[in-house]
């Protein structure tokens, strides 16, 4: 047992506690949450790497034996997850080195920042339904900070209503864990799904499955739970809407694939129900988007959209639409984050996201056109981006099992994705000169982060065959969580 | 199989060393991109002068677990296409490179041409049904980039939209017809599937895949219903639309139809469908090309309707048809290049492309106009020019087709002479409006031949026109003959090209549409005003995007409220209605009684208190009221731990409670006063969601705590706090050891909170 899975965690919660002493001196607080960000970066890649050649990690705490104390269990999503969140936070640290106010750098971004990455990656490391509570406690208070961070009224507002119902959601979270405590007597994940196996009694299984499935709904914003998100990640400043856009609500993604498939894949509901979930999301987040007429919140809107393929392939379960479904958060989560971070770059250089007073900006910012362009393309899912691949994969297993319904969704999605897109385009890049420059220069830094992100969304499209068998081992381990069981409880 | 790979990537190379070292406006950036361009041609020729090889494919893997892969596939078929495409390519390159003015962004242009090309040599080398989409939708991307190339005008940026919105519905279309025949089938490489059209034929998916895949080819060849994208998409600079919208990406769906004809023709529906939508549109289309004022928007439709006619002829599958087809495709690059740069000329040299407004070209440019009249004449099929060979072979197919179809056929040809006429000689004439013109061009200098530049391109075009006329046999007739094989495959056609076919009926019927043709255009089109009628199609379409937006706009702001309650209420709701449909679904279970002893008189009383002190926050007519309310709830809770044994929780809560209450108390001061609305509407509805989901979340838990099945972990905990932890206080023992982790989670969470309520007063945004 190596104390390697914890590192993601305890790295950045050391550098944030460095950092809150170093308020005063921004350039080396950028410095060191860069350092920190890089170590951990490798850590997370460490993991990979372990988790590839030996199999599902688990480490226990205090060394408290797997069911009574509290374990990270770190399986092929779960490495996954804190890779990619790794790679999007680099990225998005270096674009707010390059954006951010002073105002707000010193009041403590950095270490909110760390902060935020604890929760994240403690949410897809830990093996304990409680700890998990206490992850996400710890990612949403980080992310309540960042989104109030040095707002005007509007953003207190729509931070407030964030809050409300993030306050709410734990709290049917806790009622939940209460729930599966009292039946089980458990909280370690590998244990809770031996003994939910063998609850008698459906309708308490029924029950249960029901509150988390909707806390996770709630988080990862799913129809119709997801009214709180466009405003909310509209308010606060675009890089850390980018951050958000990209990670948080794939944390509560992450969760529905992982309680789903420990606990309740055998109910008779749960699949049907989420593949017709994810058919409403994607629908009704995508007729959001065409609504809109700002960039920000068009891309808020997708997001909510996205999460639609993710669920699709948790609910069709099979190797093909898993593995579909993984590839499709990896890529949602570069991409996504790579077209806020345009839309930041936008708003820089041009001091609005609203696409009726943007126009030609291709004409002087050709680089980022051609990004969006790229970017936006992925999004849609057109070849031979990285989203082509996952959605291949997802119409595949759709067909497979007979779902036209949802296939005949994801292809109109698709369509729709791709007409929104170019919406942007058409507005923001093309047409007569809208708003003027306000800023020369100075920018090189964000156009690398958003083109390193770029690159691995065409990258990951390229190279499928080399992510494909990460995204496939994944999907194996979720559809045979006795693997997960016997990593932490050892072989029956 | 290398030439093939180096003509693929070149064009892609080209365009990414164009990026990295040519300036945005660089005069030069044409002629290097033509140069990348004219090599690639030299690649295709050389692998088209060294025969087919054996086997014909070339296998690359990009994602095999996904059966994914870029194998190439170069055999008569792929020949004859990259042919057309790279052929043509050099020669608008290089017309590009002459006719872009100086002030264009012509790295970009030319970067968007060269992916462009080598997209669409993509879609024809590709041996793999989804490679083939992949450079399919490329080629569709590309257009739109092209097309809105100029986009700072309105109608440029509408026709790139629709030429995309229909093209990319159809590739999404054809996407799903190549999935199920590739899940059927159990492959996407194209020869195998050649094999296994019979597993296809016995599935229940071959009718959708039919209709799917035709979907595909008519949206992108622009067939009838889908004929609306071509015209708006002429607002493209005209080189793109003679190489796109003319040449190359238009028969991308012929293509399509030509390549799997071996596998879909024995299925239901593919050839009849295809032979009506193709006779459909060139009888239709060559209607509405007779209508049209505007040069281009007359070439758009005229391209239409040509397409439809070799589309016809591909879809029938027999190998006479299929070479009728496939030479008329030939000498329709050839004699539309041609005709679309020339128009590119005159729109160039005299500012305007309408017919009623162009002066006498016959005069002005006399060159140009030579040029212009033996395209259009070849179009027509007028001898001894290439189109009149493939026009002849057509109408002989044609009257296999049955007698409406012959009929229909026959007309079309007529309405294509017709037009022809119209453009070989209307326009020259500067027909009514000399006057006009005259005000128009007097100002500035009068419209003349143009540099040789601009002209040895069109001119190369029509020689060729002109040569497939006169030597058909020796310069089409084996490219013809070994594409006709891959495409109809097992033929045994000896295909023998010739201007001469002696006196036959169909002579008889190309005599019909061509003296028809000319009475029609001297007797009709010279009298009367072109008045470019509008679409339905075009009316549906418009409606529909319309409708698009103000339908999504209207369903969005129907729930996207921004009113915290209702979130909060639609999140209650939807867990209500859950847990109630799981109780109606699944056998209720009992509600087991706790431990033997029921509730003491005095905890009865304190949970009353409590209740009491909540509904009193929620009614409290001032601050300090709701405060104190809410800290009287927390204490009664206290008082209830401390009765249930647990006296760490109650000190805990007391703290907690007496904490807040103060802090409360103390930030009073800074806040402004507050009154309750007057009429503050007591909500049955929320009252009663309220109260069901808190009095459901208690019975919830309650049921749980009866139907425990294994015994707790707490069992461990109490067994060896003392013993390993050493120490008897097992809730502390829990917090700092067992599960330490989440302590330092919660603590970190309090660390994190100071911080934000410090940040969010310290930035509070002054009030102006």
């Amino acid at each position: 047992m190596s104390n390697l899975p914890i590192l993601p965690v305890a790295l950045p919660l050391a550098s944030a506690v460095v950092l809150l002493f170093l308020r005063d001196r921004p350039a080396l607080s950028r410095t060191v949450a860069m350092a920190a960000n890089l170590v951990t970066f490798a850590a997370a890649a460490k993991l990979l790497l372990t988790v590839r050649d030996q199999g599902i990690q688990v480490l226990q705490f205090g060394n408290w034996p797997a069911p009574f104390g509290i374990v990270f269990t770190v399986d092929m999503l779960g490495a996954l997850m804190v890779m990619v969140t790794m790679v999007v936070s680099t990225a998005t640290l270096l674009f707010a080195c390059f954006s951010l106010d002073e105002p707000r750098e010193r009041m403590f971004f950095y270490p909110l920042f760390q902060f935020l990455l604890v929760g994240v990656n403690g949410s897809f490391l830990t093996g304990d339904l409680f700890n998990l509570f206490v992850w996400f406690e710890v990612l949403l208070i980080s992310s309540y900070a960042l989104m109030s961070l040095g707002g005007g009224a509007y953003q207190l507002q729509e931070t407030f209503k964030y809050l409300v119902v993030n306050a709410l959601s734990s709290c049917l979270f806790l009622i939940g864990v209460a729930i599966i405590y009292s039946l089980t007597g458990t909280l370690n994940f590998a244990q809770l799904s031996v003994r939910m196996a063998e609850v008698p009694d459906p309708a308490l299984k029924a029950v249960v499955a029901v509150i988390f499935m909707l806390v996770f709904s709630i988080k990862a914003a799913l129809f119709p739970l997801y009214m709180w998100l466009p405003r909310a990640y509209f308010a606060p400043p675009t890089v850390i809407s980018g951050l958000f856009g990209g990670l948080l609500t794939k944390v509560g993604v992450y969760a529905l694939f992982r309680v789903v498939s420990l606990l309740f894949a055998d109910l008779p509901f749960v699949l049907p129900l989420l593949v017709f979930v994810a058919g409403a999301t994607m629908f009704f987040g995508v007729i959001g988007a065409l609504s809109q007429w700002d960039m920000k919140r068009v891309l808020s809107y997708h997001i909510v959209s996205q999460i639609g393929y993710m669920i699709m392939g948790l609910g069709l379960f099979s190797q093909v639409a898993l593995a579909g479904g993984i590839f499709y958060i990896i890529h949602h989560i570069l991409v996504k984050t790579a077209l806020f971070l345009i839309a930041g770059a936008v708003e820089k250089s041009r001091g609005t996201t609203n696409l009726r007073r943007l126009g030609g900006v291709i004409e002087t910012e050709a680089l980022l056109a051609g990004l969006f362009m790229v970017a936006g393309l992925g999004l849609a899912g057109v070849p031979p981006l990285s989203g082509f691949i996952a959605k291949l994969l997802l119409i595949q297993a759709g067909l497979q099992q007979g779902s036209y319904g949802i296939v005949a969704v994801s292809l109109l999605v698709s369509f729709l994705t791709l007409f929104s897109m170019m919406k942007i385009f058409r507005y923001v890049f093309w047409r007569e000169e809208g708003l003027p420059r306000i800023e020369e220069g100075g920018n090189r830094a964000r156009l690398l982060s958003i083109a390193v992100l770029v690159l691995l969304g065409v990258a990951m499209g390229l190279g499928a065959s080399v992510v494909m068998p990460y995204a496939e081992t994944a999907a194996e381990q979720i559809l045979n969580p006795q693997l997960y069981v016997a990593a932490v409880l050892g072989e029956p | 199989m290398g030439a093939v790979l180096i003509a693929l990537l070149l064009p892609f190379a080209g365009a990414i060393l164009l990026n990295l070292f040519s300036a945005p406006r660089s005069a030069r950036a044409g002629w290097v991109a033509s140069l990348f361009a004219g090599a690639s041609f030299l690649a295709v020729a050389s692998a088209a002068l060294g025969g087919i090889e054996q086997p014909p494919t070339l296998y690359l893997p990009w994602a095999p677990a996904l059966d994914l892969s870029l194998s190439l596939l170069a055999d008569g078929l792929s020949l004859l296409f990259a042919l057309v495409i790279s052929a043509v390519g050099v020669v608008v390159f290089t017309f590009a490179a002459a006719y872009l003015e100086p002030h264009e962004q012509r790295r970009r242009f030319f970067c968007y041409l060269l992916l462009f090309m080598g997209a669409m040599l993509g879609v024809v080398f590709s041996s793999n049904l989804l490679a083939l989409f992949v450079f399919w939708e490329l080629t569709s991307i590309s257009s739109f980039l092209l097309i809105g190339f100029w986009h700072h005008k309105e109608r440029s940026r509408y026709g790139a939209l629709k030429a995309l919105v229909i093209t990319a519905t159809g590739g999404l279309a054809m996407l799903l017809g190549f999935i199920m025949i590739g899940l059927v089938c159990g492959t996407f490489e194209i020869p195998e599937l050649l094999g296994r059209g019979d597993l296809l034929a016995a599935s229940p998916w071959a009718l959708p895949a039919v209709l799917l895949v035709i979907a595909g080819a008519i949206t992108k060849s622009a067939q009838f219903p889908f004929h609306l994208w071509l015209p708006t998409a002429m607002e493209a600079p005209t080189p793109v639309s003679a190489y796109l919208h003319a040449a190359t990406m238009v028969k991308a769906g012929l293509y399509l139809v030509a390549r799997l004809g071996p596998i879909m023709s024995p299925l239901p529906l593919w050839t009849p469908l295809l032979t009506v939508i193709g006779i459909a549109t060139m009888v239709w289309c060559s209607y509405l090309a007779l209508r049209q004022s505007d040069l281009k928007g007359l070439l758009a439709f005229s391209t239409v309707s040509q397409l439809g006619l070799i589309m016809s002829m591909l879809a029938a599958a027999r190998p006479e048809a299929a070479a009728a087809g496939l030479f008329h495709l030939l000498n329709h690059a050839a004699f539309k290049g041609a005709l679309f740069l020339l128009v590119g000329v005159i729109e160039h040299e005299a500012h305007t492309r309408d017919v009623c407004e162009l002066g006498p070209l016959r005069k002005q440019m006399p060159k140009t106009h030579l040029l212009l009249a033996l395209g259009a004449l070849s179009m027509a099929g007028m001898p001894p020019l290439g189109g009149f060979i493939s026009k002849e072979m057509f109408l002989e197919q044609a009257l296999h087709l049955g007698p409406l179809l012959a009929m229909l056929s026959v007309a079309g040809a007529v309405l294509t002479a017709a037009y022809c006429f119209a453009l070989a000689f209307g326009v020259g004439r500067g027909r009514k409006t000399e006057g006009a013109s005259a005000t128009a061009t007097s100002g500035a200098e009068a419209p003349h031949d143009p540099h040789f530049s601009l002209l040895w391109g069109p001119g190369l075009l029509i020689t060729v026109a002109l040569l497939f006329g006169l030597f058909p046999q020796s310069l089409a007739g084996a490219l013809v003959a070994g594409a006709v094989e891959a495409a109809v495959p097992g033929s045994s056609l000896h295909l023998h090209l010739s201007l001469w076919h002696g006196f036959s009926p169909t002579l008889a019927a190309s005599a019909v549409a061509l003296g028809s043709g000319y009475i029609l255009y001297s007797r009709w089109w010279q009298t009367r005003t072109p008045d470019n009628p509008l679409l339905v199609t075009d009316r549906i379409y418009d409606f529909k995007l319309e409708k698009l937006e103000s339908w999504s706009k209207a369903v969005t702001v129907s729930y996207m409220s921004g009113l915290v309650w209702r979130y909060n209420t639609i999140i209650l709701c939807v867990g209500v209605a859950a847990i109630s449909a799981v109780f109606l679904c699944f056998p209720v279970p009992q509600l087991q009684a706790w431990p033997a002893r029921s509730p003491l008189v005095f905890e009865v009383a304190v949970a009353l208190t409590a209740i009491a002190a909540v509904i009193g926050t929620c009614i409290a007519k001032t601050r300090l009221a709701a405060i104190l309310s809410l800290g009287a709830s927390g204490y009664t809770l206290a008082l209830m731990f401390a009765l249930l044994g647990a006296p760490d929780l109650a000190l805990t809560q007391i703290m907690v409670e007496t904490i807040s209450v103060a802090l409360f108390l103390a930030v009073f001061v800074f806040l402004p006063s507050w009154r309750p609305p007057e009429t503050r509407p007591l909500r049955p509805g929320h009252l009663a969601l309220s109260i069901t989901a808190g009095c459901g979340a208690c019975y919830l838990v309650a049921l749980a705590r009866g139907h425990r099945t294994a015994t707790s972990i707490a069992e461990f905990f109490i067994e060896n706090s003392a013993k390993l932890a050493g120490w008897h206080n097992i809730v502390n023992v829990i917090l700092v050891d067992f599960r330490g982790l989440d302590t330092l989670g919660e603590i970190s969470v309090l660390g994190i909170a100071a911080l934000a309520c410090y940040a969010a007063i310290k930035m509070a945004p002054q009030r102006s």
